[in-house]
């Protein structure tokens, strides 16, 4: 199984990198492959399994933009064959259709959406959340100085209970398309989801996936979970 | 109409202040907020101290800080400064109304300010620093300060054009500031205890801002501090024109040297990150023209301030207690890095919640992946406490970290821990944040009850 984590040295804000890690404990045959942002991504020249993507400053999304939209059709092609991606904090909007700066500048997207970004600097946008992804519930936080608006409800990824969706108000969170899967949740995204990451990896063909320090993790989870779920404040 | 409204702004910001002691509150913001209510451009109107020295930075601000306004107050020189109060526009206000007299008249000699990062571009247009230090700059809270190149581009664009700068050439990031202003830069020379890959988990500065090339590094110190050099192009880090050439941790002193001039400084902590500080505050108190002879004479009294790190006995143990910035991955690290590797038996207490999240919210703890809490994986700690309630998030992140489970204690109720914990130890490190200063004094005092408690119990003398 090959893994590959693209330009981790800029796309590795706010504990992204971890996601990552934990993957490595729980997929130990696994090879991870780490692109840097001055080489051209192994999917180009071999098939991968997945493709991961973490947050970055907004500078750093418009370079990895640009590597990529020169290779738009074979990101398109690789979504269609059904390989995972997973992609936290702001990464998934470079799959919209643009991204919307302050000033009015239009930044080109990968197209693979239809939805668009809308920067709010100096806003930042501050908020725990929870949400259900089919049966499971997925908690999380995001900070951000952007919105996504116009995702068709086939397009969303989790259903919102409390927190900000993909704009402040959005019933939903996030973007899927077969096994892309986009968030605005950052950081650790995996270790506060263990139900979510068996999911990922089943997808990734294993049957009985192997959590990393399940007892902790579930714990861990099952406490932020109770915790979401009482009257708490979810964002300022 | 404006500067009435300037000098009844004055006028209610020192009412406000002498009314706030008077009740024995604290007077470090609320006047300045008075001030800036009715006057908006209360900065920019108040008159400038003859001089006016800033510092800020991600990590080391207040420290140096107090250093510098310490050593301007030994001088004999009439310093104001905010070093008990608020680091941003309303705090600043404050300060600006004790820098003046009734009527509008700089009643000081200096002007000595912390300033927040992200709330410099509503302080420094205004007030003009003569001279600023910015310290480092690295990622902070995510929700506040976002990532550093945002803290970057606030600071770029708002340090006034004729401010000199004393930066810090051995960080990557801030040394790259404000290019046409007149600058000096401070630095350490390599250590032997550097390295040329990263061992932390993150460095915001790992790629050459002109080609995207992975910088090497002729010395790393950590994360992003170091000295590097694109292989590919011509870009490189700064030389320093002051330049720490020896630390001597025996004889606690430090060498600094400017030029074909050697100076024998005290240490005043022995944490590398102080040294920064201190290397800092040396610079700038050359830059402004300081007998450095008296320099020297004035940092053999500082210390760094007791809310940050304080040594202390019970018993036989020898209680460290020492902040650990949370939602600050670097300022956290940097302390981890220092407990980790301290020597002999040791037990870490880790309390590091933010106190005001878990009273009506949740804290994000994705930051604690940023943090190298690997350093403290090592076979001298015996144990670590975890107290709070994240002790669960922070319990699989040692585990991540490959800390044997059996080391590791878990307990939501900080007091609950100290029952429970090992008490035959000799050296006990209790980490704490900001917000949690308060709590961790009063576990403290738990901890050295219980120490003597067991002492006594065992035949030695009260300490």
């Amino acid at each position: 199984m090959k893994i590959e984590v693209l330009y981790p040295e800029i796309c590795c804000l706010f504990g992204d990198k971890a996601n990552m890690r934990y993957l490595e404990m729980c997929l130990p045959e696994a090879e991870f492959i780490r692109t840097p942002v001055s080489e051209m991504p192994r999917f180009l020249s071999e098939d991968v399994d997945m493709v991961y993507i973490g947050s970055c400053s907004e500078s750093n999304q418009e370079k990895i933009l640009s590597r990529l939209i020169e290779n738009k059709s074979r990101v398109e092609e690789l979504v269609e064959k059904g390989v995972v991606f997973l992609l936290t904090g702001n990464a998934f909007e470079i799959f919209g259709k643009c991204i919307k700066t302050p000033d009015g500048k239009e930044i080109e997207g990968l197209g693979l959406f239809s939805f668009y970004a809308q920067r709010t600097i100096p806003k930042r946008n501050n908020s725990l959340f929870l949400g259900k992804f089919e049966n499971i519930e997925i908690v999380g936080y995001t900070s951000r100085f952007s919105h996504s608006y116009d995702i068709s409800e086939s397009d969303a990824f989790i259903s919102v209970a409390k927190g900000y969706g993909s704009y402040t108000d959005s019933k939903t969170e996030g973007v899927r398309k077969n096994n892309l899967f986009g968030t605005y949740l950052l950081g650790p995204f995996l270790i506060q989801n263990p139900l979510f990451t068996e999911y990922l990896i089943k997808l990734l063909g294993v049957e009985n996936p192997s959590l990393a320090f399940k007892d902790e993790i579930m714990k861990a989870y099952e406490v932020r979970l109770a915790e979401f779920k009482r009257d708490i404040t979810f964002a300022e | 109409m404006g500067k009435l409204r300037y000098f009844i702004a004055l006028w209610a910001s020192k009412g406000a202040y002498i009314l706030l002691r008077i009740l024995k509150r604290n007077a470090t913001m609320y006047p300045g907020f008075v001030a800036l209510k009715i006057c908006p451009d209360y900065l920019a109107r108040t008159k400038k101290s003859p001089n006016v020295l800033c510092v800020t930075g991600t990590n080391g601000k207040t420290t140096t800080t107090n250093m510098v306004a310490d050593i301007l107050s030994q001088s004999g020189m009439r310093v104001v400064s905010n070093r008990y109060g608020s680091n941003i526009n309303t705090g600043v206000a404050t300060a600006l109304t004790h820098s003046v007299n009734v009527f509008g008249k700089p009643r000081i000699d200096a002007l000595v300010l912390e300033v927040d990062e992200r709330f410099s571009r509503l302080i420094v247009p205004f007030i003009k620093p003569d001279y600023f230090i910015v310290t480092n700059l690295f990622r902070d809270s995510i929700k506040r300060n976002a990532h550093p190149e945002y803290i970057f581009s606030i600071l770029d664009t708002y340090i006034p054009k004729q401010t000199k700068l004393v930066l810090n050439a051995d960080c990557l990031q801030s040394s790259q500031l404000c290019k046409d202003n007149e600058r000096v830069y401070f630095g350490i020379d390599k250590l032997d205890t550097d390295v040329t890959e990263c061992v932390n988990l993150i460095n915001d500065f790992s790629i050459c801002p002109v080609c995207n090339e992975k910088l090497k590094f002729n010395y790393l110190r950590y994360h992003h501090i170091g000295n590097a050099y694109c292989p590919k192009c011509d870009f490189k880090s700064f030389d320093a024109d002051y330049r720490l050439t020896n630390i001597d941790y025996d004889a606690k002193t430090i060498t600094v040297k400017h030029g074909e001039t050697e100076d024998v400084y005290p240490m005043v902590n022995r944490a590398l990150y102080n040294i920064y500080n201190e290397l800092a505050a040396i610079s700038l108190m050359s830059e402004f023209g300081a007998d450095l002879d008296k320099v020297k004479e004035y940092m053999a009294k500082i210390s760094v301030t007791q809310t940050r790190y304080n040594e202390t006995k019970a018993g036989k143990t020898e209680i460290i207690r020492t902040m650990a910035k949370g939602q600050n991955s670097v300022s956290c690290s940097r302390t981890l890095d220092f407990v980790g590797h301290e020597t002999g038996a040791r037990t870490v207490f880790i309390m590091i919640d933010d106190l005001f999240e878990r009273r009506d919210s949740s804290e994000f703890v994705g930051w604690i992946y940023d943090a190298d809490f690997e350093f403290l994986n090592t076979d001298d700690i015996k144990q670590i406490v975890l107290a709070g309630p994240r002790c669960f998030d922070y319990k699989l992140r040692l585990l991540i970290a490959g800390v044997p489970e059996e080391r590791i204690l878990c307990e939501e109720d900080e007091f609950k821990a100290v029952d429970i914990m090992d008490k035959d130890i000799d050296k006990l490190y209790l980490l704490h944040d900001t917000s949690t200063y308060d709590l961790a004094c009063k576990v403290e005092e738990k901890i050295k009850d219980v120490f003597r408690k067991e002492y006594s119990l065992k035949g030695g003398e009260q300490a």
